[in-house]
């Protein structure tokens, strides 16, 4: 697809790039320290999960990293700590309760207790007894690890958040070890983010100008082109998750799974396979590191949608 | 279809050490002999004057893998600053210089006259993805380095006593999975000891929980690669990267390879002293001396050049240390999946710094100091000592010692003082640069066919036209070939046929797979059947594996 839109002058996208986008301005700007979910599961000795209970979007995050049965290094099962909204009460043996719009108040404070900045005492926070906890046992961690999904955070609020643990990872690895771990990927959107920076150089959404490749979170952003019938065509490409393409005034070039169904009828549909059911391919697990093979589960004619965008580039006239 | 070559002056040191003129045929992508049948070509290509050389070949260049996906996030700058649009028929776009994006990378080895690269640091548990991105690097042949030597299976082993014939069955099976071509080891023990909070390791300090000291994890790999006949010997990133005297380290680690085959990469960051009164020094010399009188052991330079770059290394401690250097101040650290870590740090080299202008003198000293050009290979450690793009610049430096003495005066006076550099009056040769750049990495990878233009290589070859400007003859060859076909004119790609993906093979005992299963179905987030790469994965991704023989001779 990235080939067909550098043919075409388009814009790539990827319907959950939104989740991802506040890790990676974090990581563009300030960069921070991170780990796979074999160093969690193996190694951390405590894991602070910020802004919810990550069990409802990722079901297996306590079986796979919390309670996973030989751990290699870690003598204990990993104290959970946890700052977030007192609606999702996690297992957590230290939890500084907040309200949803108190979550960024009560980060900015522990950011502040574990880079040792100086605050006035006593603290003026709710749950300052809490978060003093939780900075003790981080600091006291062999190795710790701070878990958050953007999802969690409020609209507007995640890129500011995901900044302050950026600075915790920073200041905490002076002198002890504790790595960030961010979840999400849904989709494959992680791959989709993967093969982005290796093809043009950067992370989606990028715009594949006639000069180069730009990337540009707002102007470039999928969902708001759509929303504004800003492009002349959306090519709609879903084989991995089963959305329809959004309603909206664009004439639609449908590239999707067989099971999906089409409310509107696009201008052209191209039916294909989905991977690890029909057809070979990878997809990223959210520590970015790892692609997992998919491999079919049945023989079938379908095509991929590598296929379709081959079949379209090599029917567009000869490039000048 | 024969195509003749005419008129070129061939520099092929693995025939001669001077310039012969003769023609070039070339059929289905090889050079043949000249047909005795007296079939005639099917088409003549007149090189002129010019110079022809095979196509050269990078042994150590950072060009995929999840750590340079997390440089080209820190590198926005070097994207604006360097970016094109599609062009031509076959040519996508793409951005930046010090960590360009795949097809980009392609392209400018391609123009470079480059056939071939080896990309030094793929962590096995980034295997598929490094593939994959590999994969869309055009026109050049690839192949990659799997890290060792801080895998928790390895170390526990080894702190188990595991014995060499166990150690060589799982590093067979490591590069079997990965679809390696050779072995690294980066910082013995010190990634590892990294994650334990321990910011260096010393060549005999037991490292965390194993207790196995640096050293004996680089004798038992060094062992390994070449009991198993591996052509390329274990490629070593020495501990104490970066830090003031650590020429001890590095000397130590010639010894610690017990006479077996090692080649120490990026040399010039392992090569210092802790002399002057800044405390930072040459050693250049002295590790020059060992290289020429030990036979078993070679280098590449890690060249520092001048500007902006990115330092992109699986070495974690040393990351870690220079993180306050880094300009501008970002950084990431990342420590994957008990088997390795990354660290990428934007940096930037100045002729005004001290140690920077030291640094680029101190690299320049190993490439006049060592004499066999066969045991030393260009490099800049891409991009760490700077991108790749430089090496027209460096031929230059290491052709022409005015040009060397001009820029020498730029940098620091200390530096300058500080530097053997203004007395080394050696000049390399045509011959001497086909030898570092093309015979001597396609022999010490095991290339048969590659490296040289004799009947049965590949026909993969650069035409440069002789000129006075030695950086602009070797920045745009009037022609590059690979396989046959011409792939680019004076610097401009003019198509894009996929190059090979280069591995070696090693046999082993399916036996130490029990073991290696038992682990990974206890403490792995992968399974055991999904950890290898499948033999279909590469050719459906673009990238046909090539396999490269072990050698027999000298093996168990």
């Amino acid at each position: 697809m990235l080939a067909l839109a550098d043919r075409v002058g388009g814009i790539v996208d990827h319907s959950f790039s939104p989740l991802l986008l506040a890790n990676m301005a974090v990581a563009r700007t300030s960069g921070w320290v991170t780990a796979t979910f074999a160093e969690v599961a193996n190694r951390a000795d405590a894991i602070l999960v910020v802004g919810g209970d990550p069990g409802p979007r990722f079901p297996r995050f306590r079986e796979r990293l919390v309670a996973n049965a030989h751990p290699l290094y870690r003598q204990h099962p990993p104290e959970v700590l946890y700052v977030g909204p007192r609606e999702e009460v996690l297992d957590a043996s230290c939890a500084a309760l907040v309200a949803r719009e108190e979550l960024l108040d009560a980060l900015g404070l522990l950011a502040m207790l574990v880079c040792g900045m100086p605050a006035k005492r006593p603290l003026q926070h709710p749950a300052a007894l809490a978060l003093e906890a939780i900075a003790a046992r981080l600091a006291a961690a062999h190795y710790a690890a701070i878990v958050w999904d953007v999802a969690a955070f409020l609209p507007g609020e995640a890129e500011y958040g995901v900044e302050l643990i950026s600075a915790m990872l920073r200041g905490l690895n002076a002198k002890t070890r504790c790595v960030g771990l961010p979840l999400g990927g849904s989709g494959n959107g992680i791959g989709a983010m993967q093969a982005a920076l290796w093809q043009t150089g950067w992370p989606l959404p990028v715009g594949l100008t006639a000069d180069a490749p730009v990337h540009d979170p707002q102007l470039f952003s999928g969902s708001r082109r759509i929303a504004a019938g800003e492009a002349d065509v959306l090519v709609w490409v879903a084989a991995l998750t089963s959305d329809a393409p959004p309603p909206g005034a664009l004439p639609v070039i449908a590239i999707v799974a067989d099971d999906i169904d089409l409310p509107e009828p696009p201008a052209v549909e191209i039916r294909v396979g989905i991977p690890a059911i029909d057809h070979a391919g990878a997809i990223f697990r959210a520590d970015t590191v790892i692609a997992l093979p998919l491999r079919p589960a049945r023989p079938s004619a379908r095509p991929t949608v590598a296929d379709a965008a081959k079949a379209i580039l090599a029917s567009l006239p000869e490039a000048s | 279809m024969i195509t003749r070559l005419t008129g070129g002056r061939i520099i092929d040191p693995v025939r001669s050490r001077g310039e012969s003129p003769r023609d070039l045929w070339i059929e289905d992508g090889r050079v043949i002999e000249p047909p005795v049948d007296g079939r005639p070509p099917d088409r003549v290509l007149d090189l002129g004057d010019g110079l022809v050389m095979a196509g050269a070949i990078d042994i150590h260049s950072h060009i995929a893998g999840g750590k340079v996906n997390l440089g080209r996030i820190l590198a926005a700058a070097d994207h604006r600053a360097h970016a094109h649009g599609r062009s031509g028929k076959t040519c996508r776009s793409g951005s930046g210089l010090a960590t360009p994006s795949s097809y980009t990378t392609g392209y400018r080895y391609a123009s470079m006259g480059y056939t071939a690269v080896f990309e030094p640091a793929m962590v096995p548990s980034n295997a598929r993805a490094a593939h994959l991105e590999m994969a869309d690097v055009p026109i050049v042949d690839k192949g990659a380095y799997v890290m060792l030597g801080n895998d928790e299976y390895l170390l526990r082993r080894l702190g188990g006593g595991a014995g060499q014939a166990e150690i060589n069955d799982y590093v067979a099976w490591m590069m079997r999975s990965t679809a390696a071509h050779a072995v690294k080891v980066v910082n013995a023990g010190g990634i590892s000891a990294f994650k334990f909070g321990k910011r260096g390791l010393a060549l005999d300090e037991p490292g965390p929980l194993h207790g196995v000291p640096p050293r004996r994890i680089i004798a038992t790999l060094a062992r390994a690669v070449a009991e198993l006949g591996v052509p390329h010997p274990l490629h070593v990133h020495c501990n104490d990267l970066g830090v003031p005297g650590n020429i001890a380290t590095t000397l130590a680690t010639i010894d610690a390879a017990e006479g077996q085959p090692i080649h120490l990469t990026h040399a010039q960051f392992h090569s210092y002293g802790a002399e002057g009164k800044r405390g930072f020094s040459s050693a250049a010399a002295l590790l020059a001396e060992r290289v020429n009188r030990s036979p078993n052991v070679s280098i590449d330079v890690g060249q520092v050049v001048f500007g902006p770059t990115m330092t992109e290394s699986g070495d974690t401690q040393a990351q870690f240390r220079n993180r306050r250097f880094a300009d501008p101040d970002k950084w990431i650290m990342m420590d994957i999946e008990c088997d390795g870590g990354c660290g990428v740090v934007p940096f930037r080299y100045r002729d005004r710094n001290f140690v920077n202008a030291l640094q680029w003198a101190i690299g320049l000293e190993l490439f006049l100091l060592v004499e066999d050009p066969w045991r030393i290979f260009l490099t800049t450690d891409h991009p760490n000592g700077g991108p790749f793009a430089s090496y027209p610049q460096l031929v230059r430096l290491l052709m022409s010692r005015d040009y060397r003495q001009e820029c020498l005066a730029a940098i620091h006076p200390a530096a300058r003082k500080a530097t053997l550099l203004e007395g080394l009056t050696r000049e390399y040769t045509l011959a001497e640069i086909a030898i570092m750049t093309r015979a001597a990495p396609a022999r010490s990878l095991g290339l048969e066919d590659r490296g040289h233009l004799q009947p049965g290589a590949a026909a993969d070859l650069a035409v440069y036209r002789p000129q006075d400007d030695l950086e602009a003859m070797f920045r745009a060859p009037a022609l590059v070939m690979k396989g046959g076909v011409e792939v680019a004119r004076d610097g401009a790609v003019i198509a894009t046929p996929q190059g090979t993906t280069q591995v070696v093979r090693p046999e082993y005992d399916r036996l130490v797979e029990r073991r290696i299963r038992g682990f990974f179905d206890d403490h792995m987030s992968v399974g055991f059947e999904t950890f290898p790469l499948a033999e279909d994965e590469l050719a459906e991704a673009g990238a046909p594996l090539e396999p490269r023989p072990c050698r027999t001779s000298g093996a168990k």
